[in-house]
């Protein structure tokens, strides 16, 4: 498992790394660090429509280039292992790795790869398009981001963070378990730091 | 009467035993009904409240089985059974202890994968012994369908056999397990 995991790791870095060599010579290389867990990918969707579901993926992986003075020309992979669905209850997250939803059986991974960003309404504000798969479909997506900060840290490296929403509809991945009129939506909400390489 | 002799079955281990075998055979209705039910279903939830507390009950009740039967006499075999037949039932049996126990267990660690406690109907409820990652809960749910189909399996063997005996082989081997043998002194 864990040289399997390793594995993929590096898969990711080299794909991205990759990416990153046709960018602009002025843009930083941000490692997420979800080692000390300051990022997250949470989800939400209505349940019945009378309240609001939450729950998130525990573990995934991914990078992102970004220039303060270029946001235009950033990108970022992110790679999610499915199976780390958690919505803090047992059987439900079973059922959401299951055939009626996740697929994580033979769909271990989904991803987003960035393919464009337009600047946004404020200097820290831009939309990201790029694809997401999810459930072995790929769709573009635009996750509407926006800087939080950025700066040294107390330890000697160098953090920018971002928070970026975004709203997918089940039946565009494949995913048609009736959940009712009210929960065909599910709100993506991303919160990111990366770690300057 | 109460307790069981060389000679038969006594009051204690026949009702254990019809009462077991029909909240197996309800559960495993349950469990593949529940599985397949629409959201909007009012047995949506309902179903996997009940699978979950009369598993427990199966569990409980098992284990009482089980130290009923080690602290009881066993009775013999009817003279007209072969050795290879008593064998055979003898492997039946120990196969629908075991096959039980491990779908009680592997249900229970599934309602718990996540440190919640298996609830008995509002009455109790058993905290979670440990927590299970996905990868495991999956591999356990599949036990536990995989041994429920194989339970059903067995327990099919087991009735037909009990059928023969009674109405090819017409032996008492079915009314062992109805009426309570009077201990013969």
């Amino acid at each position: 498992m864990l040289v399997k995991s390793t594995q993929k790791y590096f898969a990711a870095i080299a794909i991205s790394s990759a990416s990153i060599f046709s960018l602009p010579a002025l843009a930083d290389n941000y490692t997420i660090d979800t080692k000390g867990a300051h990022a997250s990918i949470n989800f939400s969707i209505k349940h019945l429509g009378y309240s609001v579901l939450t729950g998130r993926f525990n573990t995934f992986s991914g990078d992102f280039s970004y220039d303060p003075t270029k946001p235009e020309a950033s990108t970022i992979n992110v790679v999610i292992d499915t199976n780390s669905v958690d919505s803090n209850h047992a059987e439900r997250d079973k059922h959401l790795r299951g055939k009626d939803f996740l697929n994580v059986e033979k769909f271990p991974q989904s991803s987003f790869v960035s393919k464009k960003v337009v600047a946004g309404s404020s200097k820290d504000s831009f939309d990201m398009v790029g694809d997401f798969t999810l459930n072995g479909v790929t769709k573009s997506i635009t996750i509407a981001a926006k800087k939080v900060g950025e700066g040294k840290d107390p330890w000697g490296g160098y953090r920018a963070g971002f928070e970026g929403t975004t709203e997918l509809k089940l039946k565009d991945f494949n995913i048609v378990f009736p959940l009712g009129p009210a929960s065909e939506t599910v709100k993506l909400s991303l919160h990111v730091e990366g770690v300057k390489k | 009467m109460l307790k069981d002799s060389t000679s038969g079955y006594g009051f204690i281990t026949i009702i254990l035993h019809w009462v077991c075998a029909s909240l197996i055979l309800f559960l495993f209705g349950l469990g593949v009904y529940m599985r397949g039910l629409d959201y909007y279903s009012p047995w949506y939830h309902r179903g996997p409240v009940l699978h979950i507390s009369l598993g427990l009950l199966v569990l409980l009740l098992m284990t009482l089985r089980m130290f009923w039967r080690l602290s009881n006499k066993n009775p013999k075999p009817l003279p007209s059974i072969g050795e290879r037949t008593h064998l055979a039932a003898t492997i039946v049996k120990i196969a629908l202890y075991v096959f039980t126990f491990v779908i009680c267990v592997s249900g229970y660690f599934i309602t718990t994968a996540e440190g919640k406690p298996a609830v008995f109907f509002d009455v109790f409820s058993v905290p979670a012994l440990i927590e299970l990652n996905s990868v495991n809960v999956d591999r356990v749910g599949l036990i536990h369908k995989l041994m429920a189909w194989g339970l059903i399996g067995i327990a099919i063997l087991h009735g037909s056999a009990a059928l023969f005996h009674h109405f090819v082989k017409r032996d008492r081997t079915l009314v062992r397990m109805l009426t309570p043998t009077k201990k013969i002194v």
